[in-house]
């Protein structure tokens, strides 16, 4: 027996009473961090990221720098207590590595960095908790630090996944979802452009589902969107108000 | 959308396409899609800030920018061939060149290769200075200059770092709080360097031996446990909570009733 047949409910709901195009509870937090340029905390149901951003500062090697832009560098943590058993984590993990450099080419796809010649830009991400989705939700986490931090984006990048259950799309798998093995595609965007910056799937899957897939995942995109611009709005209001 | 007749723009919004209008800090423009006009953007979250025909949006936060004529205080991280390089929290650290400084004695020459080679007797890597910038490059580099002896060399005080949003741009930057017997230094970059006054009798000596190294103070001077406790004072006494706000007020009005503290050796007791 197939026993993917019962991941979608008969009321069409999913094993956390969500439909299938609808995304998690999204919270967020600015500035959690007071040693850097800027910082956010972010949760997407029950996945929750640090972010932090250094930057633009001098290179710290020297090898790397470059005369006409920026380098972005990104650095993935992942707390031992963060998953369903304790582990401690090697940072040369290959996963691990694999989610840094996707962060690193997303930014530097929507960062300016010919306004920052010479700089460096350094993304930490921390994982407190992780329920699936650690990658989209990090690039979330991430946009929201770059933004505390004044660094200049051509657009708020957001990122969501999505996958393939039971002959339907949904959106934003959670780590039950994740771990059935069925498709899963993360996907980064810089919403106002509709521009693809990162779409990443390791299953086979013919083309028109395929194409379901990554609509439902840009449609997710847009749906974060709506509220990470509404929760960036209300911490520049916030902070707006505190300086006058 | 506003706050207060703010307009608060988020990276990627559309400013407008309204043709005629310079694109300043913080915007970008973009080729209108389907052959429309093109359209103006923000690529920071902040306020949108219109000067005539020039728009540029204010980030909410966003580390130093220098200016010239700006008194910072930074910190020494390396002593280069003729240079040294000093961290100010802006994107790229600050140049302060050998020929930028005083020598002792005030004389005026060209630098040789002796002074270069007596380059760490002035500034040290981990010294704090004080310097003014002298000028910015088109790449935001920022060149200082301590050729005055209000600059130098900070030594026996406190530094207290805000964001540099925080200090706004003032005829004076060195303040002195009355009757109290304490200097603030309030670097345009968000660092804050509070010391006491120095006394009558070194008045005389600064311009002497010191005025080289930019020091304040004669190089008898070490901190005492109870003077330490007087500098901390300060930075604990709430001048970082009250956000530095009216400080433009304390020469006149003095602190005092601004920060409405008690008189400040009482702050701190303990310890």
């Amino acid at each position: 027996m197939d026993n993917r047949a019962d991941f979608i409910s008969l009321a069409g709901l999913r094993p956390d009473g969500r439909r299938g195009r609808e995304i998690r509870r999204v919270r967020s937090r600015f500035g959690v961090f007071k040693g850097a340029d800027g910082s956010a905390y972010l949760e997407m149901g029950q996945t929750k990221i640090i972010a932090i951003v250094k930057g633009p500062r001098e290179v710290t090697r020297r090898q790397d720098r470059k005369y006409d832009t920026g380098i972005v560098n990104c650095e993935y943590n992942v707390a031992p207590f963060s998953g369903s058993e304790r582990k401690k984590r090697r940072p040369t993990e290959r996963k691990g590595m694999e989610i840094a450099l996707a962060v690193k080419e997303v930014f530097e796809g929507a960062i300016m960095l010919h306004l920052y010649p010479r700089t460096q830009i350094d993304i930490y991400l921390h994982v407190i908790q992780s329920d699936g989705g650690v990658l989209p939700v990090g690039i979330n986490a991430a946009s929201l630090a770059l933004v505390d931090a004044g660094v200049a984006m051509s657009d708020l990048v957001v990122a969501c996944s999505a996958g393939y259950l039971d002959g339907m799309p949904v959106m934003d798998l959670n780590y039950v979802e994740q771990a059935l093995g069925g498709p899963y595609l993360p996907v980064a965007v810089l919403p106002e452009k509709d521009k693809l910056l990162l779409a990443k799937m390791e299953s086979r899957l013919p083309l028109e589902i395929f194409e379901e897939v990554l609509r439902a995942a840009t449609d997710a995109c847009q749906q974060v969107h709506e509220v990470l611009r509404a929760a960036v709005k209300e911490h520049a209001g916030a902070l707006l108000s505190s300086q006058i | 959308m506003s706050a207060a007749g703010h307009i608060i723009v988020v990276p990627g919004q559309e400013i407008t396409s309204v043709q005629g209008y310079l694109r300043g800090h913080g915007t970008y423009v973009e080729e209108g899609t389907d052959g429309g006009p093109p359209k103006l953007l923000a690529c920071v979250a902040g306020v949108v800030e219109r000067v005539n025909k020039l728009i540029s949006v204010r980030p909410i936060k966003s580390r130093y920018i220098g200016e010239v004529g700006d008194l910072v205080v930074g910190r020494v991280t390396e002593v280069q061939s003729k240079r040294w390089s000093v961290e100010v929290g802006a994107h790229r650290s600050a140049v302060l060149m050998l020929s930028s400084v005083n020598l002792p004695g005030g004389q005026q020459r060209m630098r040789t290769y002796e002074d270069q080679l007596q380059m760490r007797s002035f500034f040290q890597e981990h010294d704090l200075i004080s310097a003014e910038v002298q000028q910015v490059n088109s790449d935001g580099g920022i060149a200082l200059h301590t050729r005055s002896l209000k600059y130098g060399k900070l030594e026996n005080g406190q530094l207290v770092s805000v964001p540099p949003v925080l200090i706004r741009r003032l005829k004076q930057h060195v303040v002195s709080l009355p009757d109290t017997g304490v200097d603030v230094i309030l670097g345009t970059n968000g660092n804050v360097w509070i010391s006491r006054t120095p006394p009558e009798e070194w008045k005389g000596k600064e311009e002497g031996d010191a005025a080289g190294t930019g020091s304040v103070a004669p190089k008898a001077e070490t901190l005492t446990r109870q003077r330490k406790q007087h500098a901390e004072t300060v930075k604990s006494g709430a001048l970082v909570t009250a956000g530095l706000r009216g400080y433009e007020q304390w020469p006149r009005q003095g602190y005092r009733t601004q920060l409405s503290l008690p008189p400040f050796y009482a702050l701190r007791s303990s310890t």
